[in-house]
């Protein structure tokens, strides 16, 4: 069912550079996500996932897209300097952002319940001052588990907790039904009860309102569970795509096995679960040679000085491990 | 509103909310109940010691002490007013422009700022007053000149803090258009910074144009600007005390007044403050 659907956004060999720096800190990411599939992007600190997803639309103000074809719903977008005005025009009608941080998301001296209107407003042209999209805001804060929506639309986001702001943030991009949500790293701020909870919100909305999810997170845990397709991303380079349920059933590329050792789970002691030893490259490695080749176990010397290959988009999982490790059977 | 009535702690606070209050109705209705026109010259009771007639005595050429307040509340208080909404206007358009345009343009400002600050307002006053004739309107015109840099440089500052937020990241990704994020985004969080600004200069604006009235370059005799009757009435201070006090007095009484108020909307305002008043238990 997933294969034969046109895929939504495209990434074709995507390199982002700062503006100023020379070096492309992100490069030849090459992936697409389809309607409705929940895609994860999992990296350590500073491997660049976060960078490319504000940059690919637009809302990076110290980066670019310094090469590659972006393509969102079978448009290709514009290259070099008229990329950002496009990927702007996709903003708040076919691509929704939820960024990271619940506490400071939201304009501290406007209502809740403008903040939505205005949304809707925006996306819709719907007036904002109408009964009818009022009564729209109410029903979008109802939808994401806000109790009392008629009490909370007329209040300030500093009257509500973390997970309810985290909610009202979704309700906001929600609202203007779009058909990708790029969230970054929704949870990292929440504890771990109000993080599933969510997550589970994302996922129902993707089901009940054919919505492609781009999560965005260093939570391996939630994200195995969560999502169709995990992207693993170290040094700025793309290693690996795994159907989230082949994790911990198949060899996966050494650097995505490594990650998953690190979770602490039930049922396993403290002396098994591993770190990756070494530390991590940042962002900026380039293309040449595997980025992990410094702590990977299996590294050959032909991982220090071989080009690393590009997905060709085409499977549904992909490994860069030069190696061969992780590709599918 | 309920919210406001809150903002007093102490009698201090209280009764300078009452005394601004009070001055400011006496600004705006004040010449009515004055008992005589504050120019009118009458010899026979000059230099009058206060009396039910003249409840504040007269001043040298028989002028009503009193009447002069109450129509220089107008005088003093309209102009102090002129310049902050000038100020205001011209300091926060450069600020806001360049923190939203940021890079050589920014800089350039802000150091034409920083060197237009140097001029003391003073000076600046005295200039305008050899160019333009002393006047009043020269010495708002001055002050307007000399103060803008300080509201460009503040807003400038805040809305360069608000900018740096998430949730004017946010409003990009909403696809927000700029007229917008500078009037729903921009404006309503920088207005708590800039209210307490206003407050604290009201005095200081006041006490500038008295004081360039005093010096002579401000309002002109018989005008009844309250630094100008200071002035006026300072040879006779021997003789007839209340000329100079009752002004004097009008002016300290001002200018602490909204001193403690600039002070105590800083207290219940200020940014740093109010987060940890409003990071408790917050439910939903």
């Amino acid at each position: 069912m997933l294969e034969a659907a046109a895929p939504l956004l495209e990434l074709d060999d995507v390199s982002v550079a700062l503006n100023d720096g020379a070096r492309p800190m992100v490069s030849g990411i090459s992936l697409s996500i389809r309607p409705r599939e929940v895609f994860g992007v999992v990296g350590e600190s500073g491997s660049g996932k976060t960078l490319l997803a504000r940059t690919i639309f637009g809302l990076h103000d110290e980066a670019h897209v310094a090469g590659g074809r972006i393509s969102f719903n079978g448009e290709e977008l514009p290259q070099h300097g008229r990329h950002r005005a496009a990927a702007a025009k996709l903003l708040g009608h076919d691509v929704g952002f939820v960024p990271q941080d619940p506490f400071s998301s939201l304009n501290p001296s406007m209502r809740v319940g403008k903040q939505i209107t205005e949304a809707l407003y925006l996306a819709k042209g719907m007036p904002m001052h109408a009964a009818q999209t009022r009564e729209r805001a109410i029903g979008v804060l109802a939808e994401v588990g806000i109790p009392e929506p008629e009490l909370a639309f007329n209040q300030f986001p500093d009257q509500f907790s973390g997970g309810m702001r985290q909610r009202i943030v979704f309700a906001i991009a929600l609202s203007q039904e779009p058909k990708l949500l790029v969230a970054d790293e929704p949870t990292t701020a929440l504890d771990a009860i109000t993080q599933r909870r969510v997550i589970e919100l994302i996922l129902e909305r993707s089901r009940t309102h054919n919505l492609a999810v781009l999560l965005i997170t260093h939570n391996l845990e939630l994200l195995r569970q969560s999502v169709d397709r995990i992207a693993v991303l170290y040094g700025g380079q793309l290693h690996n795509i795994v159907k989230s349920a082949d994790v911990g059933q198949r060899p996966l590329h050494p650097y995505t096995e490594a990650l998953f050792a690190c979770i602490p789970s039930k049922g396993r002691t403290l002396a098994e679960i591993r770190s990756i030893p070494g530390e991590p490259v940042g962002a900026g490695f380039g293309t040449t040679g595997c980025a992990f080749a410094s702590r990977c176990g299996f590294a050959v010397e032909t991982c220090r000085t071989a080009r690393l290959p590009l997905n060709d988009g085409k499977g549904e999982s992909f490994s860069a491990c030069l190696l061969g490790r992780g590709a599918e059977p | 509103m309920r919210r406001l009535l809150s903002y007093p702690r102490s009698t201090i606070e209280w009764s300078a909310v009452v005394v601004a209050c009070l001055i400011v109705l006496m600004a705006l209705f004040g010449r009515w109940f004055a008992p005589f026109d504050a120019l009118q010259i009458d010899f026979r009771n000059k230099l009058k010691a206060p009396s039910f007639v003249h409840l504040l005595g007269t001043d040298e050429t028989g002028r009503d002490v009193l009447s002069r307040l109450l129509f220089g509340a107008q005088l003093t208080l309209s102009s102090t007013l002129t310049v902050l909404v000038i100020v205001v206007l011209i300091g926060c358009t450069i600020g806001l422009f360049s923190a939203l345009i940021g890079g050589a343009i920014d800089n350039l400002l802000m150091r034409l700022a920083d060197i237009w600050l140097g001029f003391p307002p003073l000076i600046l006053a005295l200039g305008f007053a050899s160019a333009l004739g002393a006047s009043l309107e020269a010495a708002i015109l001055a002050l307007v000149l000399s103060w803008w840099p300080n509201y460009a440089r503040l807003t400038r500052m805040v809305a360069s803090d608000i900018l740096a937020r998430k949730f004017i990241a946010s409003a990009d990704a909403l696809g927000v258009p700029l007229t917008r994020k500078i009037f729903a985004y921009l404006i309503p969080n920088a207005f708590d910074v800039m209210i307490v600004q206003v407050s604290l200069d009201v005095s200081a604006v006041m006490l500038a144009i008295s004081g360039l009235s005093f010096i002579g370059v401000g309002a002109q005799i018989p005008a009844p600007e309250w630094g100008a009757m200071i002035a006026d009435g300072r040879s006779y201070v021997s003789k007839a005390w209340w000329i100079v006090s009752a002004p004097g007095l009008m002016i300290f009484l001002t200018a602490v007044s909204f001193n403690i108020i600039g002070d105590m909307l800083r207290r219940e305002l200020d940014p740093t403050l109010r987060r940890d008043r409003r990071e408790g238990p917050a439910g939903a």
